[in-house]
Formats: structure tokens, sequence, C-alpha cells
């Protein structure tokens, strides 16, 4: 069985190998259009000289601090929103309407306000990250706050606690789990919309080096950035996940009490 | 209730009150910022005019377009990945390598392969849309709970009619979500594929608005997108319950 499984394993490394090798040789022998399509060895060559003369390190920096800043700042007044409107209701109806209209507004719309208002700079690609990476957040929060056990809340009551007690100690720790859903769905897209900002208004960062590259013909480094980006976008993920794994650890014990 | 959602309106309609307020006394450039009066009759002419629907209708159309061809590519790759172990690790290597790759950074290579033209359009919109719906379809098939399946083949289902019978019904919630969750990408990746390749379409409208100066024609189209975005996830949320509305049924009766 083991063996089997290995076997199978292996079969889907087979299959990207086989495609990479399809694609080296289709260029090689001109069955693809080397001018779209250029050979993976190239695009390799490409990458080691584009980090090697640090264009695209810079890029990478440039991208990952607006990532991280408009992530934190949105999942930030996500978090404290979602909070509040979770924990009294009152405040969320009052702002339901407006919330609801605008929380289906796609991101990429806002942009061409935002360089009215903000110019081209790093302010604008920052504003539309939070904005985007906010409503995840807020929506998870609201959900993890208002589905806190009813149990819970009254053990804590009867023990004494005060609201604020009861806020810190049970609502904030019990909605984590869903908070954190949140931040991650949040993560992926603040690098999607961070890429598509620098695409449409931007000089600087990883979109739009790939857009220019694209531009100006220079094919092989246009796949260098796009494999750049997905590096980048695996990397965050990655990080992401080994923090939750640790912030979260108590629940996982807690959950296998329960059981 | 009504009297909450009440409130909500009148909250709304203060905030449009001090936006027009702030605009009329020009603490902000009214030309970034024009009174909300004016962008709502601008909005009202584009509309009747067919300007804006027009250009709606592009857009929907090349999201249409992807989006149901992710469907209907995706449902069954990720039956299959999710039934059977072979093909789950034949694929899952190539899925891992293309997930991660943010979908506008595939714009460009589809901008050089397909042009800016309507296909262009779709097929980002495809690759945008194929990951949320194969890997929700994957959970979905393997968490069908065993008793079931159990049950199915003690009753002598085949494999087919065990696939049709059982496991594509309980797995529907959760390709449903997939679907959900690739909605509001599939419109964003249409703007942004508008935006950046095309010469029609409500993200070109958008942006060329911009950049022309017609503020409040900007504004228009964007209210009129979130209006558009609003009405969707509406409709969507109607058909996911007509669709799944045994399953809530069955859901209060294990209760």
């Amino acid at each position: 069985m083991t063996y089997q499984i290995e076997k199978s394993k292996i079969s889907g490394f087979v299959l990207v190998a086989l495609l990479l090798l399809c694609w080296e040789i289709g260029c090689r022998t001109s069955w693809i259009d080397s001018n779209f399509l250029p050979p993976v060895s190239l695009i390799g060559l490409a990458i080691i000289q584009l980090v090697a003369s640090m264009e695209i390190v810079e890029q990478v920096l440039i991208t990952l601090r607006r990532v991280l800043v408009g992530y934190a700042l949105g999942a930030t007044v996500g978090y404290v929103l979602g909070f509040v409107c979770g924990y009294l209701p009152r405040v969320y109806h009052l702002l339901e309407v407006t919330i609801e209209w605008l929380r289906p507004m796609p991101s990429v719309a806002l942009i061409p306000i935002g360089i009215l208002f903000l110019g081209l700079g790093d302010s604008l690609n920052i504003f539309v990250i939070a904005w985007a990476c906010s409503w995840p957040v807020f929506v998870n929060t609201m959900d993890g706050v208002r589905c806190t056990d009813q149990v819970l809340l009254n053990t804590g009551r009867t023990f004494g606690f005060d609201a604020w007690a009861v806020v810190r100690k049970i609502i904030v720790p019990s909605s984590l789990p869903y908070v954190f859903s949140g931040l991650r769905i949040s993560l992926g897209i603040a690098i999607a919309v961070g890429v598509i900002t620098e695409m449409v208004a931007s000089g600087a960062g990883l979109g739009a080096f790939i857009l220019n590259t694209s531009l100006s013909f220079r094919v092989p480094e246009m796949y260098a950035g796009i494999f750049t980006v997905g590096l980048f976008g695996y990397a965050l993920n990655k990080i992401f996940l080994f923090v939750e794994g640790k912030t979260l650890r108590w629940q996982k014990g807690f959950l296998a009490q329960a059981k | 209730m009504i009297l909450k959602k009440s409130e909500g309106f009148l909250f709304f309609l203060i905030l449009a009150f001090f936006w027009e307020v702030i605009s009329r006394a020009q603490l902000i450039s009214p030309l970034y910022f024009p009174p909300v009066s004016k962008i709502a009759v601008i909005l009202y002419h584009l509309t009747l005019s067919g300007a804006l629907p027009g250009e709606v209708l592009k857009s929907f159309t090349r999201m249409g377009g992807g989006y149901v061809m992710a469907i209907l590519v995706m449902v069954p790759l990720g039956i299959l990945m999710g039934i059977s172990r072979h093909w789950y690790h034949f694929f899952e290597p190539l899925v891992e390598l293309l997930r991660p790759i943010p979908p506008p950074a595939i714009v460009p290579v589809a901008m050089l392969f397909l042009g800016i033209g309507n296909m262009m359009k779709v097929f980002v919109v495809f690759f945008a849309c194929s990951f949320p719906i194969l890997i929700n379809t994957i959970d979905g098939v393997r968490s069908v709970h065993p008793v079931l399946i159990d049950t199915a083949r003690s009753f002598g289902l085949g494999r087919y009619r065990l696939v049709q019978k059982i496991i594509v019904p309980a797995a529907t919630p959760q390709i449903m979500s997939g679907l959900r969750t690739s909605l509001p990408i599939s419109l964003i990746v249409t703007i942004l594929a508008e935006m950046i390749g095309s010469v029609d379409g409500i993200g070109h409208y958008i942006l060329k608005m911009q950049r022309s100066f017609d503020i409040p024609e900007m504004y228009a189209g964007i209210v009129m997108l979130g209006i558009v975005g609003y009405w969707l996830n509406k409709i969507f949320i109607k058909l996911d319950r007509s669709i799944l509305a045994w399953h809530a049924g069955w859901r209060s009766a294990g209760k």
C-alpha cells in the first residue's frame, strides 16, 4: 500500500517534469513560438540574472512593504470594526446598509478614486490593499464574536467577571479561530490586490515589473517576474500558517479534550 | 426589525448628505469630490441612455464565460481528484505549482497569447476562479460521510451510481461555497483585465473617465459597479438556497 502511494505520488512530479520537458523541446524545435513562450532554461537564466543584478529583489522589497503595511492596516480596521459590530448589535444595524453596499464593491474600482486623492505612490497601494483586506477580517471577526459560546459567557459572569474581563478573557480568545480564517483569506487578497494596483497605477513593484517587461517584450523577464510573484505568495502563506499554528495551538488541545 | 433597518438607511442618507455639504462647501476640491446629487443625476442619465448598462453587459459576458468554463472544467476534475488517490497525486504538484500565482499576474501572459480581446478576459477569469472551485470540490468529495458511502455500497450501488447519487449531492454544499468564493474574484479580475488591456467594458470605462477627468462619470461607473456587485451576490444566495433547499431541511431534521 505504502509502495503504491509512493508510486502514485511520483506520477504527479513526472507529469510536471514531462510538461517542462515538452515546453523546452517545443521551444527548441520551434513548435512553440518562443517569442511568447521562451524555453524554461532561458527563464531560469533570466531569474538568476535578475536576482544577481538585484533588479527583482528591489521590486520584491517594494511590494513586500506595501503588502505588509496595507495588510496590517486593513486587518486592524477590520478587526476593530468587526468586534464592535459583533459585540454591539445596535451599531451593526446602524452601519448595516452602508457596509452591505460598500462591501461587494470590487476593490479595483477604487483605484481610480485613489489615484485622484493619493496620486501614484505607496499610499495608493497601501490604501487599496487595506480596503480589500479589511472585509474578510471584518466579517469573520463579527461572526466569531457573535458565535461565542453562551455557556462560557454565563460561566464567566457567574464567576463575577465584569464586562471588560468577559471581553478580554472569553470573547477575544474564543473568536480567535474565526479571526485567523479571515486573516488568511485577506493575505491572499492583499497579495493579489497589491499586484493589481501596481499594474494599474504604479511605476514600481512586482506588478509593475511584470506589466512593463511584458509591454517591452522582455518575455523571459516577464515569466521570471510571474514565477517570483508565485513564490512570494507561497512564502507569505507558509509563514502565515506557521504563525497561525503557534497562536492557535491551545485550541487544538482544547478541541481534543472536548472529544 | 423594520425600525432598525430604516435606522440604517437613515445613517446612509446622513453620510450622503455630509458628502453633499462637504462638496458644496468646497472643503475638498469639488473637481475630485463632486456632490452626490450630481453623481446621481449623471448615473440616471447614463443608465437611461444605455451607456453604462452596455458596458456592464460586455463585462458580464466575459466574466460569465470564464466563470462557467471554470465550473465545467474544475468541478469534474475536483470530483475525480477527490475520489481517486491516483489522480489526486497525478495533478497535485501541477496544481500546487500554479495555485500561488496571484491571478492578476496572469494578465500579461494572457495578453501576449490572446491579445486584448474577449478571449483574454475569459481565460484570466477562468484561471482565477479555477482554484477555489477545484479545492472546494476536492474537499467536499473527501468529506462525504463514510457511513453514506458504506450504506450505498451495501445496497449494491455501482461506482458510477455512487458518484451520481451519493458523492455529488453530498459534496454540493462545499462546491457551492467554492463557487461563492470565486464569484467576487471573477468580477474583480474582469475589471482589472479591462483596465489593463481593453477598449470597452465597465473597468475600462471607469479608468477612461478618470484619465479624462470626467470625475462624476467615473463615480457613476463605480456606483453602478457597487449596485451590480450587490445584486450579483443576492442572486447567488437565492440560487444557492434553492439548490441546497434539501440540505437545510436535512440538517434541521438531523438536529
